[in-house]
């Protein structure tokens, strides 16, 4: 071994105070064990970083002379020396590179590129240098202005074009309009739009005129109308009074009705009670000519049996008065045989008798049916033109002429209708003077609308004018509100901040370059090790020796272990990954850069087997104590807590023959110096 | 170097948005001929689309347009010759990263440069116009802010240059 630790110096003000281990340089194995903060660690930390504040180390060279190993001499011993200083070295067992760095002596490259990559993020993920940016304030305004001139399409965004078109609409509604500024205080020009606004104009009276028409019967006005009812009453009348005469004509005059009767109700029922005495009179004429002829058969038959019989009948048997049987029997024969005109006739007259009585009573009904619907038409009619005339009677000042001339002529109108027939009894005649003040009122309604209708000719044009013009005045408005918003910062600011960020974003890249440049010199530092026949037969050789036949085939390169090609660092659980790890830190441990020879300085072990179960431990302390000198040509360090552990490591230590010092560590007492000593298990 | 209105700028900044980089390159040269022809001595002048020559030509004074989105603009045409042809050539500079957009008009010397930092048009030994710069600036403004959104929202250059023309003329009316 070319260099040994011989003691190590812990100064005072390290946390377990000053102390010294000396007798190092005896031992191929040294195990140091403690519970947790006892202070391994720090009696570690001058093998990876000597200095005043870790601590020295006194080593033997090649010719058992004894030097401090720190300043000159260590840098020389690192340019020389193959070792493994660093307690990192494999603590926890992440990273197979961690091994390879240190074998090729990238540590320090890969530590600054990592800080190099630390500080490029830091200043990337810092405050960024904040340009002076659009002031809230103009922002909403620039929003609101481009939102209002959006609305005014292709029209010119003048002050000209805004008072042309507030002149025109003035003019329109026969009022001044003052040159305005839309830039100026917003209610006045709001105020001042409103002034010009154009709203539709009425006709005064119109709304109360056209009011009292709808009182009027809407029905009477319609084209085609129908029927009246006072018509129909009319006609039922004429039809019932023509019955009444011709029933009159066939009464016998006798039997006639006092014609001098004004009530055609009671004249018809004269007319029925004439017709139907006469018709009973008919009847029992007709009924005794019945009798007679009975009794006239019966003496037929008597002289036609007497005859038979052959007795002569020269009397009445009934009044005994002398007859001539030939010559009543002649006249009985006459009368009793054929038919009988006289009585046909009488039937007749009586069935006339009848029908008439039928007609009547029928044509009565029905007049006095249309005569009752005659009387509520005409007072359907009465009403409403009453009230259209009360509605229209007083004339309003304020009304438009047109509209009190018609007021004036629908109220005439209604008034002489009813005084013609407002007290006489319903007739058609009536009917059609009533709708002939309807239509003539609708027709006054429908004259007077055109005429207001005439007023607001180019209303909508206007209004749609009106509303361009006001779009304009907010577009203005808001034009003129943008601009007077000031920019609170100098455009020397914003070029400062764009200059800070620019020379940010150099530095950023800069850091990266650099960055990239160390970890392409680590990589290509690395690649030799890895590469190295004398690491991979190492490496080789110390995988045969795990009980593991699935890691006997791997093959190192560098942060990966690949069988057969494929990487397999993440399917190795985390005992094979310490013991590979570990085969993998001695395998590169005496590689130097273009010195494949080289014998390795120390490599130490700060706590190997964290995380470990039992059995994992057990093959840790098995793998790593069973490496001889010839395995493993340097001093070890181990620092571990677990005394398990560090009993198997010692056990198959000196199995292998390595002589093991053990340096048992008091717990920590704060301010104290503790006072270490070195056990020598073969003593 | 002058700053444009806000409200002109806002309907510049919509511009850029809504064409991108190089249509608002061409329609700002638009609007800035316009513009010129809004004022009496360039009242003649005319755009000229043709490489090797100005973007607007009035008489023997000429105008190359520049917007830019940074610090500098390059001139990298034979403005040597340019400058020969036209000894009033101007360059027409507007730089949009900055806020209110800022807008040069440089007398281009017998040498034109071929970069000009507008940071830095002093220190260059360059000379703004000022009296164009701030009349230019005043009446962009005003025709821009006439034409308004129907200009910068118009998908047809040739429309949207029409839209500046016509509120020209009614400018030129109320005058």
């Amino acid at each position: 071994m070319a260099l040994r630790v011989d003691q190590l110096t812990i100064p005072p003000g390290s946390p377990i105070g000053a102390c010294s281990l000396p007798g190092l340089g005896a031992f191929d194995l040294v195990l140091i064990t403690g519970k947790n903060g006892s202070g391994k660690t720090t009696l570690l930390s001058p093998l990876d970083m000597p200095g005043p504040t870790t601590g020295t180390v006194t080593c033997l060279n090649g010719e058992n002379a004894r030097e401090s190993y720190t300043g000159a001499f260590a840098r020389a011993a690192q340019r020389q020396v193959t070792f493994v200083r660093s307690r990192q070295l494999l603590a926890k067992f992440e990273d197979l590179s961690q091994a390879l760095g240190l074998a090729a002596d990238t540590v320090r490259l890969q530590r600054e590129a990592r800080l190099l990559r630390q500080l490029a993020r830091q200043a990337k993920g810092a405050e960024p240098v904040e340009i002076p940016g659009e002031p809230r304030q103009i922002t909403d305004r620039k929003h609101a202005f481009l939102a209002a001139d959006r609305a005014c399409g292709i029209r010119p965004r003048t002050v000209a074009e805004y008072n042309r078109m507030g002149a025109t609409l003035a003019h329109r509604a026969h009022v001044e309009w003052a040159y305005q500024l839309p830039g100026g205080a917003t209610m006045e020009r709001i105020d001042a739009e409103n002034a010009i606004r154009p709203i539709p104009r009425k006709l005064d009276g119109l709304f109360e005129l056209s009011n009292a028409i709808s009182r009027l019967p809407a029905h009477m006005a319609g084209p085609n109308p129908p029927q009246s009812a006072a018509a129909r009453s009319e006609a039922a009348k004429l039809t019932l009074v023509f019955s009444l005469e011709q029933a009159i004509g066939v009464i016998p005059p006798n039997a006639r009705p006092n014609p001098q009767t004004q009530d055609l109700a009671a004249e018809a029922d004269a007319v029925i009670a004439a017709l139907t005495s006469a018709s009973r009179s008919m009847q029992a004429a007709l009924e005794a000519k019945d009798a007679l002829g009975q009794c006239r058969s019966i003496a037929s038959g008597y002289l036609q049996a007497q005859s038979r019989r052959g007795v002569a009948v020269d009397s009445c048997p009934v009044c005994a008065q002398p007859i001539d049987p030939a010559q009543v029997g002649a006249r009985l024969e006459a009368t009793t045989g054929g038919n009988d005109p006289e009585a046909d006739r009488w039937r007749t007259a009586k069935a006339g008798f009848d029908a008439l009585i039928g007609q009547i009573k029928t044509n009565r009904s029905a007049w006095s049916s249309a005569s009752s619907q005659a009387a509520a038409e005409h007072a359907e009619i009465k009403t409403p033109i009453g009230n259209c005339a009360a509605a229209l009677q007083a004339l309003v000042a304020q009304h438009a002429d047109s509209v009190t001339a018609a007021r004036r002529a629908v109220h005439q109108r209604c008034t002489n209708w009813l005084a013609d027939f407002g007290n006489s009894a319903p007739s058609s005649a009536a009917v059609t003077q009533a709708r002939e003040v309807v239509a003539f009122a609708r027709q006054s309604q429908t004259e007077l609308q055109r005429e207001e209708q005439a007023l607001n000719d180019g209303l909508v044009q206007a209004q749609q004018e009106f509303a361009e013009f006001q779009t304009l005045g907010t577009a203005l408005a808001a034009r003129a509100l943008l601009d007077e918003a000031r920019w609170d910062l100098a455009i020397d600011q914003v070029q400062s901040a764009a200059r800070q960020t620019a020379q940010r974003d150099r530095w950023i890249a800069v850091l990266n370059r650099m960055a990239d440049v160390r970890e392409t010199k680590a990589r290509s530092a690395q690649a030799t090790v890895v590469n190295d026949p004398g690491v991979q037969a190492r490496f080789t050789a110390l995988v045969s020796r795990i009980p593991h036949p699935a890691l006997q085939s791997l093959r190192y390169q560098g942060s990966t272990v690949v069988r057969e090609g494929t990487p397999v660092q993440d399917n190795l659980s985390e005992g094979q990954t310490a013991l590979v790890n570990i085969a993998a830190a001695v395998a590169v441990a005496g590689k130097v850069a273009n010195s494949p020879d080289h014998k390795p300085g120390w490599i130490a072990f700060d706590e190997p087997t964290n995380g470990l179960d039992e059995d994992a431990r057990r093959q840790v302390a098995e793998f790593l104590g069973g490496m001889t000198v010839q395995d493993l040509p340097c001093q070890v360090f181990v620092a571990t807590f677990d005394e398990d552990f560090a009993q198997r490591l010692r056990n198959a230590a000196r199995a292998a023959g390595r002589r093991v010092g053990h340096v048992p560590l008091p717990p920590l007492q704060a301010g104290g110096n503790c006072t270490l000593r070195i056990e020598d298990f073969l003593s | 170097m002058i700053t444009l209105s806000n409200s002109c700028v806002a309907l510049l900044e919509r511009c850029l948005a809504i064409r991108k980089e190089q249509e608002f390159g061409f329609r700002f040269q638009d609007a800035v001929a316009v513009a010129l022809h809004s004022l009496d001595e360039y009242r003649g002048c005319y755009s000229n689309p043709g490489a090797g020559q100005p973007d607007i030509i009035a008489g023997s004074t000429g105008f190359e347009v520049k917007s830019t989105g940074s610090d500098a603009v390059g001139l990298d045409g034979n403005y040597h010759a340019i400058r020969g042809q036209y000894p009033h050539f101007r360059l027409v500079g507007l730089r949009t990263d900055l806020k209110p957009y800022p807008l040069w008009v440089i007398r281009m010397p017998e040498n034109p440069p071929t970069r000009v930092r507008f940071a830095r048009v002093l220190e260059a030994g360059l000379v703004s116009d000022a009296d164009i710069e701030a009349r230019l600036g005043r009446t962009l403004a005003e025709i821009l802010c006439a034409a308004g959104t129907a200009w910068s929202d118009e998908p047809d250059r040739a429309l949207g240059k029409s839209r500046l023309e016509s509120v020209r003329a009614s400018l030129a009316q109320v005058r």
